[in-house]
This record gives C-alpha cells, structure tokens and sequence, in this order.
C-alpha cells in the first residue's frame, strides 16, 4: 500500500481512537490530559509503523510528465473543494449538525454532564453512537471553548481527503481514470454541501470507501486485515447504518479477513470501537426504529405502496445527482457482457446496503414519507465514494479482491 | 517523497478551507460576546436564578418567531445543563429570535441592545440567539 493512502487511514484512525479514548474516559474519571498523552504517543508511534514497517509493494511509477499531471489535477480538485466549501458551508451546519451532533458534544464536553446525555427525549436520539460528538467534545474540552472551527475542521478533513484517497488509490495505474473520478466528486456540489453540513454521514462515507481501498491490500499482509476491521469499526462508532454497512462488508469479504486465523487481526481491529458501541447501547435507551417494530412489522413488509414510495424517493435522489453514476455502471455492465467477465462482488455489496437501507425504510415506524424526504438522499449518499471508487477501479482494469472472473 | 507533496497539499487544502470560513463568518466584537454568553449560561444557572430573554420586536411590531423552534433553541443553548434543572429555574418567556444574517440595521438594533444587556449581565440575565 503506497505510503500517501497510509497517512490518510492514518489520520482516519487517529480520529477514531481519540474519539473512543475520550469516551472511556469520561466513564473512567481519566483526566483529559492524560488521554491526550495517549492519543499523541498512539500518534507518533501508529505513523511510524505504518509508514515504515509494513512493506511497500512496488507500483507502477508515472512518467515525470504523467507525475506532473497528477500534481496539477490533484492541487486543482483541492482548490474546487475548497471553493465549493466557502460557498455551502453554514456557520454551525445543517439542523442536525447543531440539533445532534454539536449539541451531544456539549454534553460530553463537561465532566459531569456527559450522564445526563442519555436522560434526553427522542427526538434527540440519545443512542446514536458517539464519534463525531466525542472526536469534537475531545478537542472543545481541550480548547476550554465551543469554537465550531473544530466540528467544521474535521467536515473539511473529510471534503479533502475522501477525494484524495480515490485518486491516490488508483491514479499510478490510470492517471485519465482516476482524475475522472476524483474530480467528479470536486464538482459536486451535492458531495461538499454534504461534507461540510457537519454530519455523519459522509464521514460515514469516507470510512466505508477506506475499507475498499485498505481490503484491497488485505490478502498480502494480515496487518491490513486489522486496518480494515478498524476502520469498519470506525464505521459502526459513526452512525447506526454502520453496523449494517460493516456486517455486509464483512460477509462479503468473510475469506480475506477471516479465513486462515485472520479471525484474530480481525477482532483485534474492530474491538475497541465495537466495546465503545456496546457500552453506548448498554446505557442509552433503544434506537427509535427498534422500538418502534412488533405487530405491525409483518404488515409493513408486505405492503406495496411503501416500496413504491421508496422508490420514488430514490428515484428522485438519483435523477438529482446520480445519473452520471447510473451511466457509467449501465456502460460497464455493457462490457461485461460483451466480453463475458463477472463484474465483480464489490458492486453486488454495494447493492446490498441498497437493499439493506430499503428494509429499514420499508419496516420504519416513522411516517416514511417524512423519513424519506428528510433522509434518502443523505443515506444513499454514504454509498457514493465507495461506489465511484469501485467502477473507477474497475474501468482502470485495477485487480480487486473480488477478480473479475470469466463467466461460463 | 511524492506522498509527502501529496499530503502538504492536501494539508494546504485543509488549512485553506478553516481559513476561508473563518473569515466568512468572522463576528464583530458585540456579536461575539453575544454568542460567548449563550455558550456559557450553563455556568451560572443556580436553582431560584432568573433567566430573561429579551425579545425582538419588528419594526412593524409583530414579534419574529416560531414557539417550537423557540423551545428547542432554549434546550440547546442550555446544554448540558440537565432538563429537571432548566424546568427548575424560573424563565421570563420573551426571547431574542432573530437570523445572525439579518439586514444590517437590524443586526445594528440587536447588537446594541444586547451589548447593553451584556454590559449590566449578572447571575441573572441572559439572552438567547437562534440562526
């Protein structure tokens, strides 16, 4: 794995270890400093190995022109986001970024306070899991103050760095490829609004598209497995479809991170922020979705009008934003058949948590179409990076985990 | 040393978008002593504390504001003080609710107004903002 990818996963795991570190110690009574001793030592060392003691792999190494190239689109997608940054950003976010997030992160901000965060209506969803709202309280608590340059500063680390890892991944096998994709996603305005809306999801985003591109290294080094799992774990830390997204991600690549005692750099991965999920859910009330099934769960499922609704909504996403990706999978379904080669698992996940957000929405409680209209386009969104690396990835003729394979 | 180019650009990248917000929204000194006490009502709110919010009125005297908004807004400029503590305390039910981004001499009225609040704040007075 090229070192640039690595200080990326490694600055993704820093976020992730400083929000569950901070998380233990405030049920612990663990002074801040201390924690953030740890976090710094965890820092220094984590970068060290990972750029030294896992063996670089030779890649393929552009001309000095192509390098050129690759410098120039890369510092002009940044500058496109950037831009696109000033012009969505709000000054606290979107509602929920202020009405959640932001507002958990006060709670967990002060010693003391951090218990009554589970005594909250509803409407606040007390369970949610915790890491923007740690990652962010962590450094207020540090600061001695509220400054919403913090919760922004990590919006923008997302914004640049999510991009970025889709090009680094993939730009030394198909520079025309992987600048196509990358500045895909600097121009969309719907991604960077996203980005810097101060939510979970595209962080969300940003962690699940890590996973692809860290498993893709997993079957020649087992301490990738461990990367991947914590990565994922970071998945299920961020938001409750994280567990849905780690779980089908999991069973998908079960013989790359499990098989052969990998089991064992698996669970040493996921463990920690997994802990942290379970100590949250052990203590907070149950998630409103939950709770919210029984009798009328079974009618749910069978009632067609709510699939037609979903559909319509997804329609609507898609029409809205998406249609360069639904070309894009239509040609290279095309070639697939044309040439007889599997398209690959990678995809066939990807439409799995499609399917896996359809059943939540099918069995909500909540009035779908609020539910719908107030979170389809964000939820299919946490899709989008992962979905345009692996049709990226695939036009570069890259070789996935999932090989293409002929079909008979 | 590619990867270290590629991550000084990215870092640049970063630091050029903290930059630019801040400058965005960078608030005049009023305004930001506004927001410096919403932050830190929690601090002082005792049982018996009276908390007062001024309300602002339009200029054609209808008052601005939506009372679920207004309600929750209360919730989240408390935190994390808990809920029990906030019913506890008596709460004069006018309130500032007005966008930060307003026209400039509407921004002018209520900086000057809470500036003069500000200026005479004690355990006892506080303001609330929503944007």
């Amino acid at each position: 794995m090229p070192r640039d990818i690595r200080i990326i996963l490694w600055l993704l795991l820093l976020c992730g270890l400083t929000s569950v570190l901070y998380f233990f110690s405030l049920i612990a009574h663990v002074p801040v400093v201390v924690t953030a001793l740890v976090v710094a030592g965890w820092a220094g060392a984590s970068l060290w190995w990972l750029l030294r003691k896992i063996a670089v792999l030779p890649e393929a190494e552009l001309s000095t022109r192509d390098q050129l190239r690759a410098y120039v689109v890369f510092a002009g997608g940044l500058a496109v986001i950037v831009t696109n940054a000033y012009i969505y950003t709000k000054q606290y976010g979107h509602w929920d970024a202020w009405w959640l997030w932001d507002y958990k992160a006060k709670y967990l901000q002060g010693e003391g306070y951090w218990r009554q965060l589970f005594a909250l209506n509803d409407s606040f969803h007390p369970d949610y899991p915790l890491f923007l709202s740690s990652l962010v309280a962590f450094v207020w608590r540090l600061m001695g103050s509220y400054n919403h340059v913090v919760p922004f500063t990590f919006s923008m680390l997302v914004a640049v760095c999510a991009p970025a890892l889709i090009f680094l991944s993939l730009y030394r096998r198909n520079l025309i490829v992987a600048s196509l994709a990358f500045l895909s996603l600097a121009f969309s305005g719907v991604f960077v609004n996203m980005s810097v809306a101060l939510y979970a999801d595209q962080p969300l985003a940003f962690l699940f598209l890590a996973a692809f591109v860290c498993v893709r290294y997993a079957p020649t080094n087992d301490r990738l497995v461990a990367i991947t799992a914590a990565l994922l774990g970071c998945c299920i830390w961020m938001k409750n479809e994280g567990m849905m997204l780690a779980i089908i991600f999991t069973l998908f690549y079960v013989r790359t991170l499990l098989a052969g005692g990998r089991y064992k750099w698996f669970a040493s991965g996921i463990a920690l922020p997994l802990l942290a999920w379970v100590v949250l859910k052990l203590g907070a009330p149950a998630n409103d979705l939950v709770k919210g099934q029984g009798g009328a769960s079974l009618a749910r499922l069978t009632d067609m009008s709510r699939y037609q609704l979903i559909g319509k909504h997804y329609y609507g996403v898609v029409t809205a934003g998406l249609m360069p990706l639904v070309v894009t999978t239509a040609v290279y379904l095309l070639y697939c058949y044309q040439t007889r080669r599997w398209p690959g698992k990678n995809l066939l996940l990807l439409l799995t948590c499609v399917v896996g957000f359809t059943m939540v929405y099918v069995l909500t409680p909540l009035d779908l179409e609020w539910h719908l209209s107030t979170s389809a386009d964000r939820i299919l969104f946490q899709l989008v990076p992962a979905y345009i690396y692996v049709m990226a990835a695939n036009f570069c003729n890259v070789t996935l985990v999932s090989n293409a394979q002929p079909f008979e | 040393m590619k990867y270290l180019l590629f991550f000084c650009i990215m870092l640049l990248a970063v630091v050029a978008g903290v930059w630019l917000y801040q400058k965005k929204f960078a608030m005049p000194g009023a305004e930001a002593r506004m927001v410096a006490a919403l932050i830190g009502v929690h601090k002082h709110l005792k049982p018996g504390a009276a908390i007062r919010f001024v309300t602002f009125v339009q200029p054609d005297g209808t008052n601005m504001g939506n009372e679920k908004l207004v309600n929750n807004f209360i919730h989240y400029a408390m935190a994390p003080v808990s809920l029990n503590q906030q019913a506890a305390a008596h709460t004069d039910t006018t309130l500032i609710l007005a966008p930060l981004r307003l026209q400039k001499h509407v921004q002018d009225s209520i900086t000057w107004a809470a500036d003069i609040i500000w200026q005479n704040a004690d355990n006892e007075y506080y303001y609330a903002l929503i944007h």
